[in-house]
């Protein structure tokens, strides 16, 4: 009944071959052909993370004019005064190389009749990227990164200096378990979803905005490493068409649609004049929304009526190379943009670093607080606005970093990557990863993984601010949430997977449930509202600078307990922090 | 989100099972696919776009949309063609570059 052991070597071994990892892999090989550059992919890298179905702008690019500190104060104001200035100013000055570079690999990308690329907004550019993935996936296997597709991965080795060694995981389609041993490891698995009730629970369960199959996987393996994690609850809730949860910054920036209440009234543009209007702060035009939905003034929508046939066909068509879902949407229910508005919705909160900024704590090389792994993409914390040219930014930053650590702390490239012997990591991991199918083989009864999924989501979305109460949070119930979790945690062990799908389904619950617990920990610690809408603190209504100006981090501690550590916040860009920028 | 699957155009082939990102699809004793929850499904349509033989569609849940429209996507080389239909079969189609 033991399961096969795959043993592999290599000098890097990147998690997760999405956005971000695949720019990590691009990057150490142009670099170094020579170096054994790893892939662990849960999904197939060719469709896998979050650009399965392609992309219709790059929504973080230095257009003419505008500066890394421009583009730095313009994502503090987004982000309400706090974030890792560092960390965005490092990755700002080589937006544009990158965007260059992925055009090189094939991605198209509208220019004017001078050449230069067609602005979208301020900071975006309109590219065509239904085949954004297949093309990244098909520079990384050019230029010889193994990829191990349908690998899950699970925890992470450490040596006995508490380094990363490697990673542990298992194989979906083969059953097998693997063990990568290398000398550094970059984490790039994106955020979490499926942590709160979804917005369509029944027939839509997995009708999220965000990718239903990013479960936290990488902030779970930190977790349990006991690494620094950052900022978890800034959650992201995204403000979406209603039923298909389609991007709205197609409508807004490309088609100039302002957000109305029923009553047709831009709601954003009069009341919230003095924090940007229709281009305040992410989170406040979520807030605004919820806002009026609560004081009765609801549905809301995006209004498109001043579109000509000509437009809806333009906006059809950008909908396309990123969410053909809302065109079959509007055919199927014979909506016409340009004569009736589009209804809004918000959707179920999300944990990612990529818009907002929940992650691991890095510092200015991405390294995590655990020497040798390295965090870019949505999974590294402190930088939010990163979106896609962000990741791949960053996922270049990571890449140049675990090369240069490995030349400057292990010995260089080279064979056996680490000398100790660590079977008794691997013993265990096999017994933790393969549980609940051996539970299951021996004929034992037990929790199914959406069992379990549905427990916490409903625990989540009861008492840690989801959607039913309009994502407000206060402390009597967020104490609630942290008992009932930590109760789930001893459960954990009745899990029960009847085949190699089922307990991948398994573990993105147990990570699932890992993610939670942290989460809920940082939305109780800061004792002010920071971001409203995305973390309304009905009990501490107020933007409370004096005390809650700095980070809230996390560090789970061996007997399993989430200690709280504050971070100080630093401003390294001159000017004005809450006013629009 | 879900997938009409229709059989009669499937030869088991299994190239939407290999690219799936939620390892949703599987091939079934006869050589069809066949989808293990509707439910799960995040409409990506990354297995419509890989059938080269037409046999995936993607489903809106009843719940948000009504029956009978389609929308199918045909891939050349640098481009790709959309086609939606309607339920009365008026048809809208987009060339875009890829």
């Amino acid at each position: 009944m033991q399961p096969e052991r795959k043993n592999i070597c290599a000098d890097v071994v990147i998690v997760g071959g999405g956005t971000a990892g695949c720019l990590a892999a691009i990057t150490i090989k142009e670099l170094e052909p020579m170096a054994q550059v790893v892939i662990v992919e849960k999904a197939h890298i060719n469709r896998s993370g979050c650009l399965a179905a392609g992309m219709n702008a790059i929504n973080a690019y230095l257009n003419p004019g505008e500066t890394p500190e421009s583009f730095t104060r313009y994502v503090r104001y987004d982000a309400m005064g706090l974030l890792r200035e560092d960390l965005v100013l490092s990755a700002a000055r080589r937006l544009n190389d990158v965007v260059r570079k992925v055009e090189e690999l094939g991605l198209p990308i509208q220019k004017n009749a001078d050449g230069t690329y067609t602005p979208r907004g301020r900071w975006n550019i309109k590219i065509n990227g239904e085949n954004l993935k297949p093309l990244l996936a098909r520079a990384v296997q050019e230029r010889g990164a193994q990829v191990l597709n349908r690998v899950v991965a699970t925890n992470y080795l450490l040596d006995r200096e508490g380094r990363a060694a490697g990673v542990m995981g298992f194989g979906v389609r083969d059953g097998c378990f693997y063990s990568i041993k290398a000398k550094a490891v970059i984490c790039a698995t994106g955020g979490a979803a499926g942590i709160y009730h979804p917005h369509h629970p029944v027939d839509g369960h997995h009708k999220t905005w965000y990718s239903p199959f990013n479960t936290g996987a990488g902030y779970a393996m930190g977790i349990r490493a006991s690494a620094e994690m950052t900022s978890f609850e800034m959650r992201f809730i995204a403000l979406r068409t209603k039923d298909v949860i389609c991007p709205t910054g197609t409508l807004a920036l490309g088609f100039k649609a302002p957000q109305v209440n029923s009553l047709a009234r831009r709601y954003m543009t009069t009341d919230f004049t003095h924090q940007g209007g229709e281009g305040a702060p992410t989170c406040l035009r979520l807030y605004g929304y919820l806002r009026e939905i609560k004081e009765g003034r609801g549905p809301c929508y995006m209004d498109t009526r001043h579109l000509t046939p000509e437009r809806v066909r333009e906006l059809k068509e950008s909908y396309l190379d990123m969410y053909p879902g809302i065109v079959l949407y509007w055919a199927a229910n014979k909506i016409d943009p340009g004569k009736e508005p589009i209804e809004l919705s918000g959707t179920e909160p999300y944990v990612m670093g990529g818009h907002c900024q929940a992650g691991y704590w890095i510092d200015r090389k991405r390294q995590t607080t655990i020497e040798g792994l390295y965090a870019c993409g949505d999974v590294a914390g402190g930088y939010p606005f990163k979106f896609v040219s962000g990741c791949w930014a960053e996922g270049t930053i990571a890449g140049e970093s675990a090369l240069e650590y490995i030349k400057e702390e292990r010995g260089g490239l080279g064979p056996s990557p680490v000398g100790e012997d660590l079977s008794l990591q691997l013993d265990r991991e096999v017994e933790r990863v393969f549980s609940p199918w051996f539970r299951q083989v021996r004929g034992e009864s037990g929790v199914k993984p959406w069992e379990m999924e549905e427990r916490i989501q409903t625990i989540m979305d009861d008492y840690a601010g989801g959607i039913s109460s309009y994502y407000e949070l206060s402390e009597n119930r967020l104490v609630i949430a942290q008992e009932k979790l930590d109760r789930l945690v001893a459960q954990v062990k009745y899990l029960v997977a009847a085949d190699f799908h089922e307990l991948m389904k398994a573990h993105e619950v147990i990570d699932r449930l890992a993610v939670a617990r942290v989460l809920v920990a940082h939305l109780r610690h800061r004792k002010e509202t920071r971001w409203p809408g995305f973390q309304s603190r009905i009990d501490y209504p107020e933007r409370d600078d004096l005390h809650w100006l700095k980070f809230v981090n996390s560090r789970m501690n061996q007997e399993g307990r989430i200690e709280i550590i504050e971070r100080p916040y630093e401003q390294l860009v001159s000017g004005e922090r809450y006013l629009p920028r | 989100m879900g997938l009409w699957i229709e059989e009669s155009k499937c030869f088991g082939c299994g190239s939407c099972v290999q690219v799936c990102p939620g390892d949703l699809l599987y091939l079934t004793a006869p050589k069809k696919v066949a989808i293990r929850e509707q439910r799960e499904c995040w409409d990506c349509m990354a297995c419509v776009k890989s059938c080269a033989h037409g046999a995936l569609l993607t489903k809106l849940p009843y719940t948000i949309a009504d029956y009978g429209a389609t929308i199918r996507p045909f891939l050349g080389e640098g481009w790709i063609k959309w086609v939606c239909r309607d339920q009365e079969g008026r048809e809208e189609e987009f060339l875009l570059p890829r």
